[in-house]
Order: C-alpha cells, then sequence, then structure tokens
C-alpha cells in the first residue's frame, strides 16, 4: 500500500495566475447570469406564451434567446441599463426570424397528436386569444409590446427595429383584423 | 365587442403563465457555456484558415515570382569566311563616291567607335556588331544602314562597284552603296593602319 503524499504546489506563475482570474472572472458571471434568469424567467416565460400563443413554443424561444445572452452575458450586462428588456427585444425579433423560416416548410402530412394526458388549454375558450393566434407574428408582437408590455409606439419601433409609421400601420390592420374576427364569432354565436 | 378590452383583460390572466421547473436557470447557464466554448472553436478554426491560406498565397506569389524566365542572350554572330579579314585596328573609309573625289582625306575610324566628323547618318545598331565590319578590309563605310542585314550585305559585296576606284586594294566585295553614304565634306583624315590585310596600307590622299 503505497502513500501518497500530497504534492507540493507550484509556485504561481504569471500565467496561472491570469488564468485563475479569468476563471473567476467567468464563474462571476454565470453567477450574475443565472440570478438574472431565476428572476426574469417567469415574466419571459409569460411573455413568450403571448407572443407564440402556445407555452412550448414560448419556452423554446425563451431557451434559445437566452442561451445566446449568456454566451455575451459580461458585454450585454455591461452596457444595457434593463438586460430584460434587451431580451424581451431580441425574443420578438427571434419570434419574427422563426416564423418567416418555418412559413417556407411545406407540411406533407399532419400527425395526430394525441396526448397520453388530456392537457387543456386554458386560454382555448377565449375568441380573442384565437384570434390573436391568427395574427401574422409582426401583428401579434406590436399587439403584445403595446397591450402586455405597455410600450409607447416609438418604444416598440425601437424594440423591432422598425419604423413608427410600419408600428402604426401594423397596429391598424391588427385591431382591424380582431375586431373582424371577433364580429364574425360574435355573429357565428348569435346565429 | 371591445378588441382593445378583450386584449387587455386576457393578456392580464393569469392562465398565461407558463410553470418552470426548479433549476432551470442553471441549464441555461450551461447551455451558454456551451454556445461559448463553440462560437470560441468557430473562430479558432477561422483564424487557422486564414493563416494557412495567407501563407500559402504568399509561397505561391514568392515561387511565381522567382520562376521569372531569364533573359535571352543575344544570337552569335557569325562571320562570314569568304572575305578577307579586316584588321584590328579600325579600317579605312575610302570614298564612298566611287573615286577619290578631291579633298576627302581617308578617314579612320577606331574600332568600336565612330568618326568625329561622322555625323551622317543614320544611327548605328549596337545590337549586333556586324560580321561584315571585322572581315572586310577596305569597306568603304562601317557604318551601316539600319535596314541592312546580314545576307543582305553579302549580295551587295559581291555585285561590283560603280566605277569606284576607291582603294588599289579594296576588293571586289566594296560596298557601292556604302560608299554613298558619308559625303566627302565630312570624312576626316585618316591614320595609316599597320595592320596586315589587304587595306592597310591604302590611303587616300587628297587630291589624288
Amino acid at each position: 500500500m503505497t502513500a501518497h503524499s500530497p504534492a507540493v504546489p507550484a509556485a504561481e506563475t504569471p500565467g496561472m495566475r491570469l488564468g485563475n482570474a479569468r476563471r473567476g472572472d467567468m464563474a462571476a458571471t454565470e453567477d450574475d447570469f443565472a440570478e438574472f434568469v431565476r428572476v426574469a424567467l417567469p415574466g419571459l416565460m409569460r411573455y413568450g406564451h403571448a407572443l407564440t400563443g402556445n407555452p412550448h413554443d414560448a419556452a423554446d424561444l425563451v431557451q434559445t434567446v437566452l442561451e445566446k445572452v449568456g454566451a455575451r452575458w459580461s458585454r450585454i450586462d455591461d452596457n444595457c441599463q434593463d438586460p430584460t428588456a434587451y431580451v424581451r427585444k431580441a425574443m420578438a425579433n427571434a419570434h419574427i426570424s422563426r416564423w418567416r423560416r418555418t412559413r417556407k416548410e411545406t407540411l406533407l402530412a399532419e400527425f395526430p397528436d394525441v396526448p397520453s394526458v388530456p392537457q387543456q388549454d386554458r386560454l382555448e375558450n377565449e375568441p380573442i386569444w384565437e384570434a390573436l393566434r391568427e395574427l401574422p407574428p409582426r401583428q401579434r408582437a406590436v399587439v403584445v409590446l403595446r397591450y402586455y408590455e405597455g410600450l409607447s409606439e416609438t418604444e416598440i419601433a425601437d424594440t423591432l427595429g422598425v419604423s413608427c409609421g410600419t408600428v402604426k400601420s401594423q397596429a391598424s390592420k391588427a385591431m382591424s383584423a380582431l375586431r373582424k374576427r371577433l364580429d364574425s364569432q360574435a355573429e357565428g354565436g348569435d346565429a | 365587442m371591445d378588441p382593445e378590452h378583450e386584449l387587455q383583460r386576457v393578456l392580464r390572466d393569469e392562465r398565461l403563465d407558463v410553470p418552470v421547473r426548479t433549476g432551470a436557470e442553471w441549464s441555461m447557464v450551461a447551455a451558454a457555456r456551451r454556445r461559448r466554448h463553440r462560437n470560441a472553436a468557430l473562430a479558432a478554426g477561422a483564424v487557422a484558415l486564414l493563416a494557412v491560406l495567407g501563407t500559402g498565397g504568399g509561397i505561391a506569389v514568392v515561387q511565381m515570382g522567382s520562376e521569372e524566365p531569364a533573359p535571352r542572350p543575344s544570337p552569335p554572330v557569325i562571320q562570314n569566311p569568304t572575305h578577307a579579314p579586316n584588321p584590328p585596328h579600325g579600317t579605312q573609309r575610302p570614298d564612298p563616291q566611287g573615286g577619290q573625289s578631291p579633298g576627302t582625306p581617308p578617314q579612320w575610324i577606331p574600332p568600336g567607335g565612330t568618326g568625329g566628323g561622322d555625323r551622317t547618318e543614320q544611327p548605328r545598331r549596337t545590337e549586333e556588331p556586324d560580321p561584315r565590319r571585322t572581315s572586310e578590309s577596305p569597306e568603304p563605310s562601317i557604318l551601316r544602314r539600319p535596314v541592312e542585314t546580314a545576307p543582305s550585305e553579302s549580295e551587295q559585296e559581291t555585285a561590283p562597284p560603280d566605277g569606284d576606284a576607291t582603294a588599289p586594294n579594296s576588293p571586289s566585295d566594296s560596298e557601292p552603296e556604302k560608299q554613298q553614304e558619308t559625303s566627302p565634306q565630312e570624312t576626316a583624315p585618316q591614320a595609316p593602319s599597320g595592320g596586315s590585310g589587304s587595306g592597310t596600307g591604302q590611303q587616300n590622299t587628297p587630291g589624288g
């Protein structure tokens, strides 16, 4: 049975000190990011749910965006006054980009997806919710940012990276589509 | 039904909340760490690829520059063995007019140089030494016309001179055309050449 004598700790070289410092900085950054996610995640998930109309798509969207933000967290935290607003901005743009990408896909068949445990969509019975899900992603983002986040037209334009005129036109189109859908549903219900 | 009112109501509904499992934030941290490592590896690969391409391009450029063809040497000059060899020294320049015009001193032209008073003519070709000049002693003029070539010169030399009594020892292959090149007033007195050869001892004395 051999006795393992403790190794004599080698003298720290400048390179080792620099590496340890970097690791320490990285650990601190990761802890900071974890704290941010812990605090902001419920609100971001709710926001994603309003944006996508689907909780599974909302979780996917939030995870994708937070992964990109976390990789550059040290820079974002230093430059942004409100990282939550930055993340929400990124989520809106990511949702629009994803919708544009998946729109080109051609569905060959629809799978009869029958869940093992029937889960009722909690907002399924709301007509406004169904009407909101049928809107294009940019119009829905404008509506959500306006009525969920309470942002002004200028702030919405800055978030989405478009002009104020585009925000106004998108909001007008969205509201007219919602009104038309609600009226048709009311007439159908009445009939 | 007012859409704005309905929107505000639905978007504040609790049913919009999505339950999140405990410890989900550490999954996000791990995913962000993996993404950071992947980006760093991609950046390092791109830098290495650029370095290889730059090095290869530089080597290719250097090789292309070192492979430039060497300048071609001038073709060797072939002397015509049929003519009498010229003396190594300067040759006389007899009167190109076909006879010694009075008052035209013979001109001695050192080898490799033109006469001092020779301003006539066309610039002398310096690319190739004319074999004729060295082989023919009693040539009336060393200066050649620019258009003349070796074969053409041989033809001229075989033609009989046009009644020119250039020099007693001038061979039959003197070139009457060349005799016309130099004007009488431009010929300078020639120094006698002591070398061997047919035309060496001649002197065109003025007046005679």
